[in-house]
């Protein structure tokens, strides 16, 4: 096993880069530390860190492996040094690491093609394809790396280029091509006028070929007009034209497979990690898909379209149920794992929400103003603001669930040029989407404001922002009476340019900007989340203070904060139109976003390249009279002189201001004095002053540049007075410098058009810079997207929420126990990562590329995700595979689709404060306390099941299972959601017969209620019940029971008046005896016991009616039990069980369910011995989940089955594979 | 019987008076005894010199601190202190609990290796927090061995963590969960007996089925798997749950928990409530407590001020409840943050990230209380002290880095050697003498 420190693994793997420079040296290869293999984590990470400059041991800090030739670091670098030269892969003439070496170190990862160069040349590289770049990698390559090198040139790459490439352009081309009819499948070719028409094209069909194993014989079907291929019959099958390119197919896919079996152990560790291992059955794996993503089993159409099980059956299963609405539920919790932005609904107010005077949203301000008026107050209440906020805040995960559940390119979510939008959004940024809507009974806002339209608000639709403006003069407000703002006169409105998810109010929000951050959180979470790459973390490098103390502009300068600023800042530059809180070019004037500290700073004059010297003043005199005195050295020239104020202050109670009165300077020979309010000819001024009466005022940051020509070489001496207005605690500042050009440092300083910072990186990604008046975040996207980490990145987006847990991350020290095996699953794991990124790219299984849903269904039909157990136990992999802790949200799912209901929250109500119109105890109370996450302060899952988690656990069964029991049991068999072999009179002593239901509607005994069953001798109870008690003060709905009839095979009547029922007639339930019935005032039963002598089919008639009261009828059941045991139909019901709540899948004599039948019994036994014939005997038992609701459920329980069901049920719904899954 | 609600006066600090257990309620029966730990986390990057390693303006060099424009570093006992905040009021009445450990070198200015520096003593993912090897080593068979409300929790399995938040009556509704809670006795019920969800006969019939259905499972599930390993922390969570019910009368009622304060990212005086009730009641052995909003890039002084006061104020609520449980001669409280904070201003007032932080150690009546150890200069620079004497010395000494507290405060808590201590080893790290005055 090789041993590896991978500290700083991932930044340093975009980062790490290649090869030295040798002069020349034939022997030179990649194999930097000489232990004669060439890997992307040890060589390639110490050719990049050679050329960011590290030396020492920071530069072999974990990246030497332990059988290296050259382990010191003075020999890596010597050995880097004599081969210099050769580092410069591009041939542009000098080694940089965002070039060169993020060439090398893909190359090392095994990347080719487009992949390979994609932002890494420079606009002076000589090798400018991937073929030139493979081709001189290769000739310094130790080993076969990648699909470039020194390999002779593959048999199928002759082929195509003999035979196959002509077909293509003449047979093909016409439909498959960027923009083209066909351009919905990866197979689309670049015309003969393309350069590298022969590696792009051979690549594309290689590409293609090799995604599966069965798309060599689509292509031969399509080809031939099979398959449903769009364009017809290209070729004739029994032409040499079909034979050669099957002969393509067969050696592409010989050539493929040779090169797996050679290929080094991190490009196919995935492939071997799960030999032999025990893996889900693929009913198992459908299963644990459903529960996960939507809360339930399988449906019988998902079942059936399951089939055998075969693969593509699963994929097909999967397919089928990903196409329930809950699947956009689960997109939604999935993408907010990762981006948070739920955080703004979670509590955080989102600043660009506000719409009380702001000028960039003039039609919510104004709807807002207008809503004022109308309510009559300034504080209102006003549903819709609520809508906006929220419509804002879900944009993003709305904007992903949105692509992956239209089965749109994936690559919109960076690319997308609309967003998401609820009605309230709309509304306000002019969206131009049309919304249904909806029944105001529902929304009980609409109730409360009848006079707007009633939408729900938790429709999206997509659609573009064109209500935005800016902040110019074009602005006029107006005060409302209610102390806010009318904006009577605005700006256009701007087209919003979209980027997708990073423009968005809420991701931009989500990563607020400072005038010293200056977007590089927001830069940094774009590469966490787009680029599957956390810059932070992977920079724990060692600091050193001197550097860290260093004001030059280190992230620009310093190579200990270059290494990521590098990297993190051009990405920052992407997003410049942006401020602090995100809104567009925020800025007064409306041309950038740039802070008015920045704007009116001073710069620097020592960071001129023409700087002679400088000094700053601490001016605390208020009158002239101190003299400020400095010197400097300077050849005889003209010099400028620029006097500076760089500590401007003011507010309502004064003002800070500089003051300059005179200038001496004197040198060997020369001897000049400048009067400020008379300055020399060529003078300029910055900021707000000018010269007055025997002085300069200088009001605002800035100051004055002029020109003084110095006779003779020498040292001069300049002197200065100065006074300041004081103000504001700290004393006026001045800077005077010395400069021999008259610009000097002017060039950094704000200039109108700019749009970023002077002393920042230039915007962009990579080697590449975005050009000015380009909108550089839909630039950047363009980049993201076509980087080859995006789809990398897609896969960490989605891997946690599939497999509840992260990732793993490099082992990082050698010493660590179970360091192997933890590398070994890395290894497997960034291994799997990159070749799902690959099909990703291209197409899953003959799919369209950059599918979500097709990416979501592989990760779900992967080693990963059906993992029982490793065949070699493995304590490092602990965390994979089947029976994770569901998550709050999960749990609550799984528990709504069982019962029908939340726990907490009525499925009818409405909650107008919550987002989701629900607030439910699992997912929302005890959110954090079960392990979930809030967005905001609790962002990281918990993964094991604690004490407190298990009582909440048990508290949701304890408060629910009763009713859920009870409903089961009132509704019809075919209705019910778990209970539907057995019913509530099934006992371990009895088994049901037959049931009749029906109302009685009249007050008079003029109902008779009737049905045949056939019946054996012996003993049976006929079962009376009333179902539905109502009462209050006005009146109560009671039931009344004339007479029962039992008509016998032979037409003998047996007729039992309930006034006086035969002995052992048992009544539960309060009521009273008539003199011709009986009456039950509460839900109850009359168990009326009844010999039979001979064996046929019976006729039973109930004469009954009703106390009518309320707004149904008297309901009434009538059913017959016999003495023989339930036992086989309660086993049979708790198989079902088992299935359905734990995902067992036992027989009827398993041991597990005799154990929980035992329960069931034991339950049984014990509630009659005790009587127990209601559910809810306050204070000892009660079901509380349904007290607030209005179904009336019936807590009689005559036979002591229900109470005993849900002992079951709490049972079931506690354990340990009901809270697993 | 009704709990007593009273509320006392606010303290000199202003913390909220919760009382604590009763005496006469020290411990539910079988609480844990054993010593305690608390870790306070101050996320974000606090600014030491504005508290336990001041520094002041030098000339020619940028403004370090506003409040040294004017004032002077105070002194308590053996520790000098910023005058800013509270500080002064702070370090005056607990500095002989104290010990300060300055000049502590993270290595990073970034936030999430900062984090994991000082909290697991590594740079390097891996390795628990002390939190987490202290909950493992001393109680791991209590309900709740390691609390964590949010902060950096890694456990590296040796012991799980209960994730709770700053809300005393949500976690009463779950302490007996077959309470009905909407039930509860009070004043407007005449019954005062429990009201419950089921009888006490059918969850003890279902708790023995589930038992033998665990063991069941247990024998069926192959080792080394994660369904073994989640069924093994199911298995403990249900078994360890029983004090929990006995747990609640120790919490404060609603009346007597810590409000939130507006600008604090949490409430973190409820926190120190929960947890002191947990530490009395015994069904906790250690902690980690959370206050954000130390990341001031700008309004430095205006941010911190109130920040390191709340934070001053929860620091004395834990003592003061500590000594009203009974349990103050058993606890050790740990602050510390993520770094501190550059030695000069932005331009936005703020202050960025500086990678030489500090620790505060806490007991009661230590020996080594009311003192300072490692140094830093004028510049906030960290200084090598000598590994026998902890004096500083510029030629022979060493850097002070978390592995070296870490080291320590394993020795201080009594993991010193233990098999944990040498699962997770710092290699090549000496134990220094900081607590040895």
């Amino acid at each position: 096993m090789k041993k590896k420190c991978l500290q700083t693994l991932v930044l340093t793997a975009i980062l790490t880069g290649t090869t030295s420079l040798a002069l020349g040296q034939d022997s030179f290869s990649w194999d930097v530390d000489g232990d004669g293999k060439q890997t992307p984590l040890t060589d390639g990470l110490l050719v990049i860190r050679y050329l960011f400059g590290f030396t020492g041991p920071s530069l072999i800090q974990g990246a030497v492996d332990d059988q290296a030739l050259r382990q010191d670091p003075t020999a890596i670098s010597a050995y880097l040094d004599d081969n210099q030269a050769l580092l410069d892969v591009d041939g542009d003439g000098k080694a940089a690491p965002l070039s060169d070496g993020l060439i090398v170190i893909r190359y090392l990862f095994g990347f080719s093609g487009e992949s390979l160069i994609q932002n890494a040349l420079t606009q002076n590289a000589s090798r400018t394809t991937s073929n030139l770049i493979e081709a001189y990698l290769a000739s310094h390559s130790t080993e076969s790396s990648g699909n470039g090198g020194n390999e002779p040139t593959p048999q199928s790459k002759t082929l195509f280029e003999t035979d196959i490439s002509a077909l293509l352009l003449s047979r093909c081309l016409g439909c498959h091509y960027e923009g083209g009819p066909a351009t919905a499948t990866p197979l689309r070719y670049v015309p003969q006028s393309d350069p590298d028409y022969l590696t792009k094209n051979y690549d594309v069909l290689v590409n293609y070929i090799t995604a599966n194993t069965s798309r060599g014989e689509t292509l031969l079907a399509k080809a031939s007009g099979g398959t449903a291929h769009g364009g017809g019959p290209v070729l004739d099958s029994s032409k040499d034209e079909y034979a050669a390119l099957s002969r393509f197919v067969d050696l592409v896919t010989e050539e493929k497979s040779a090169g797996e079996n050679d290929s080094e152990p991190v490009s196919n560790a995935h492939t071997t990690f799960f030999k032999s291992s025990k893996l889900l059955a693929a009913d198992a794996t459908l299963r644990r898909a459903t529960m996960l993503l939507l809360g339930r089993n399988p449906s019988p159409a998902e079942r059936d379209r399951l089939g055998e099980g075969a693969s593509q059956d699963l994929r097909a299963a999967i397919r089928m149920a990903t196409q329930s609405p809950e699947f956009h539920e689960f997109l939604i919790r999935g993408a907010n794992d990762r981006l948070l932005t739920d955080a703004f609904v979670e509590g955080i107010p989102i600043e660009q929400a506000s719409i009380e005077g702001n000028g960039f949203y003039p039609l919510g301000t104004n709807a807002h103003a207008n809503a004022q008026a109308k309510a009559g107050e300034r504080f209102f209440h006003w549903p819709k603001y609520n809508h906006w906020r929220w419509g804002l805040a879900r944009a993003p995960l709305e904007l992903i669930a949105h692509i992956v559940d239209n089965d749109l390119d994936y690559r919109e979510v960076l690319t997308a040029d609309y967003t998401m939008m609820n009605y309230a959004v709309n509304d306000f940024l002019n969206g131009g989407a049309e919304f249904d809507p909806v029944d105001p009974e529902t929304f009980t806002y609409c109730q409360s404001q009848p006079d707007e339209p009633c939408y729900d608000h938790r429709q999206f639709k997509p659609a573009k922002n064109k209500g935005q403006s800016l902040l110019t003069e074009d602005l006029q407000v107006m005060e409302t009476e209610f102390q806010s703002q009318r904006i009577t006169q605005h700006a256009d409105f701007i087209q919003y340019p979209h980027a997708g998810v990073l423009n968005t109010q809420a991701f931009l929000n989500r990563y607020p900007s400072t005038e010293t951050n200056r977007n590089r959180a927001r830069a940094r979470w774009t590469f966490y989340h787009f680029l599957g790459i956390d810059i932070e973390k992977s920079a724990p490098r060692t600091t050193d203070p001197v550097a860290l103390a260093d004001t030059d502009n280190p992230t620009l300068k310093n190579p200990a904060c270059t290494v990521c600023h590098q990297v993190l800042d051009p990405v920052a530059g992407a997003f410049q139109h942006y401020g602090d809180v995100g809104y567009y070019n925020e800025s007064w004037g409306g041309l950038d976003a740039l802070p008015y500290n920045y704007k009116s700073a001073v710069p620097d004059p020592a960071q001129s390249p023409t700087f002679i010297d400088g000094k700053e003043f601490v001016v605390e005199n208020e009158e002239f009279g101190p003299v400020f005195e400095t010197t400097f050295d300077s050849p005889a020239q003209t010099v400028y002189i620029r006097v500076e104020f760089t500590n401007d202050y003011a507010d309502e109670g004064g003002d800070r201001n500089a003051f300059f009165d005179s200038l001496s300077l004197e040198g060997a020979s020369q001897s000049l004095t400048i009067e400020f309010e008379n300055l020399p000819e060529g003078w300029r001024s910055h900021g707000c002053g000018g010269p007055q009466w025997q002085a300069y005022g200088q009001y605002c940051q800035g100051g004055v540049v002029f020109p003084v020509d110095l006779d003779n070489s020498g040292e001069y001496t300049l002197q200065l007075k100065l006074r300041g207005d004081q103000y504001g605690g700290d004393p006026v500042r001045v800077l005077v410098s010395v400069d021999s050009d008259a610009l000097g440092p002017d060039a950094l300083r704000y200039a109108e058009g700019d749009t970023w910072y002077k002393d920042m990186r230039l915007p962009g990604f990579l080697s590449s810079t975005v050009a000015t008046g380009e909108p550089s975040l839909q630039w950047l996207a363009d980049q993201l997207v076509k980087d080859p980490w995006f789809a990398e990145a897609a896969i960490k987006f989605w891997w946690p929420s599939l497999m509840g847990t992260e990732i793993v991350a490099a082992p990082e020290v050698i010493d660590d126990e179970q360091f192997d095996n933890k590398l070994a699953l890395y290894e497997a794991q960034q291994s799997y990562i990159k070749d799902m990124a690959g099909q990703f790219s291209v197409g899953i299984a003959g799919g369209v590329p950059f599918n979500g849903r097709d990416l979501i269904i592989e990760l779900l039909v992967s080693p990963w995700f059906r993992l029982i157990e490793l065949a070699e136990p493995d304590v490092a992999a602990n965390p994979l595979g089947g029976r994770r802790l569901l998550t709050p949200e999960e749990l609550e799912a799984k528990f709504q689709q069982l019962s029908g209901f939340y726990w907490g929250n009525a499925n009818d109500e409405f909650q107008e404060w919550h987002i989701s119109g629900r607030y439910t105890r699992l997912a929302e109370e005890f959110q954090i306390l079960y392990g979930g996450i809030d967005s905001r302060n609790v962002t990281k899952r918990t993964e094991q099941i604690t004490p407190l988690m298990f009582n909440i656990a048990e508290k949701l069964a304890l408060e629910t299972a009763c009713e859920v029991v009870i409903r089961d049991f009132q509704a019809m068999p075919e209705a019910r959601r778990i209970l539907k072999r057995v019913d509530a009179l099934t006992t371990p002593e009895r088994t049901f017969l037959a049931r009749t239901r029906a109302d009685i509607p009249s007050s008079a005994f003029d109902t008779v209620i009737e049905f045949s069953t056939a019946l054996s001798a012996g003993e049976v109870l006929v079962h009376v019940s009333f179902l539905n008690h109502f009462g209050d003060e006005n009146g109560s709905r009671n039931a009344r029971f004339d007479q029962l009839v039992l008509v016998a095979p032979d037409g003998a009547e047996t007729i039992i008046e309930f006034e006086s029922p035969p002995s052992g007639t048992q009544i539960n339930g309060c009521g009273h005896t008539d003199e011709t019935y009986h009456q039950l005032s509460c839900n109850g039963s009359i168990e009326v016991p009844i010999p039979i002598s001979v064996s046929g089919d019976y006729s039973i008639r109930l004469v009954a009616a009703g106390e009518q009261y309320g707004d149904e009828p008297v309901k009434v059941a009538l059913a017959l039990t016999d003495s023989d045991s339930g036992e086989p139909s309660l086993k049979a019901q708790i198989v079902d069980l088992h299935h359905q709540l734990l995902g067992e899948v036992l027989t009827i004599d398993h041991k597990e369910i005799a154990a929980t039948y035992e329960l069931l019994r034991d339950s049984f036994i014990s509630r009659k011995s005790d009587g127990l014939n209601r559910v809810d005997e306050w204070p000892s038992q009660s079901c509380p989940n349904h007290a607030w609701r209005d179904t009336n459920l019936n807590g009689e329980d005559p036979s002591y089955m229900k109470g005993s069901w849900i002992n079951v049920l709490t049972y079931l719904m506690t354990d340990f594979r009901f809270l697993h899954e | 019987m009704k709990r007593r609600t009273f509320i006392q006066a606010l303290s000199a600090a202003g913390a909220l008076g919760f009382m604590g257990p009763d005496a006469a309620k020290a411990l539910v029966p079988n609480g844990y005894t054993g010593p305690l730990l608390l870790q306070v986390q101050a996320d974000g990057g606090w600014d030491v010199t504005s508290y336990c390693d001041p520094k002041t303006n030098q000339p020619g060099a940028p403004i370090i601190t506003n409040w040294s424009k004017s004032l002077e570093p105070g002194q308590a006992g053996g520790i000098t202190y910023a005058p800013f905040a509270n500080n002064e009021w702070f370090f005056k009445r607990h500095h002989q609990r104290m010990l300060v450990i300055n000049g502590i070198d993270l290595q990073t200015n970034s936030h999430t290796t900062g984090v994991l520096h000082n909290w697991s003593g590594r740079n390097a993912e891996g390795y628990p927090s002390l939190t987490a090897l202290f909950a493992a080593h001393h109680a791991p068979d209590v309900p709740m061995p390691y609390i964590n409300f949010g902060g950096f929790g890694a456990t590296e399995n040796v012991i799980g963590f209960t994730r709770l938040q700053d809300n005393p009556e949500l976690l009463k509704s779950v302490l007996d969960p077959n309470l009905n809670f909407y039930h509860r006795p009070n004043e407007h019920w005449d019954y005062e007996g429990p009201v419950t969800l089921r009888r006490n006969e059918d969850l003890s019939l279902i708790q023995r089925y589930r038992s033998h259905r665990q063991e069941r499972l247990t024998s069926s599930i192959p080792a080394q798997t994660r369904e073994f390993n989640n069924l093994n922390a199911y298995i403990d969570a249900v078994q360890n749950r029983e004090p929990l019910r006995q747990f609640s009368p120790y919490l404060p009622d609603e009346e007597e928990t810590a409000a939130p304060i507006e600008m604090m990212h949490t409430n973190l005086k409820a926190q120190v409530q929960i947890i002191s009730a947990a530490f009395a009641a015994g069904v906790t052995g250690a902690a980690d407590l959370q206050l954000g909003g130390f990341d001031t890039h700008d309004k430095h002084d205006d941010l911190h001020a109130p920040l390191l006061t709340y934070l001053n104020e929860s620091i004395d609520l834990i003592w003061q409840l500590a000594e009203q449980g009974g349990y103050a001669d058993r606890l050790t409280v740990v602050i510390g943050s993520d770094f501190s904070r550059t030695p000069h201003y932005n331009s936005q007032d703020g202050k960025d990230h500086w990678p030489i932080g500090s620790v505060i150690v806490m007991q009661d009546h230590p020996s080594w209380g009311s003192q300072s150890v490692g140094f830093t200069d004028e510049g906030h620079n960290a200084l090598r002290v000598d590994p026998a004497t902890m004096l500083k010395d510029a030629n022979q000494g060493t850097i002070l880095y978390p592995k070296h507290v870490h080291q320590t405060l394993r020795r201080l808590t009594g993991l010193e050697n233990t098999a944990l201590d040498f699962n997770f080893p710092f290699r090549s790290t000496p134990v220094l003498p900081i607590f040895d005055a």
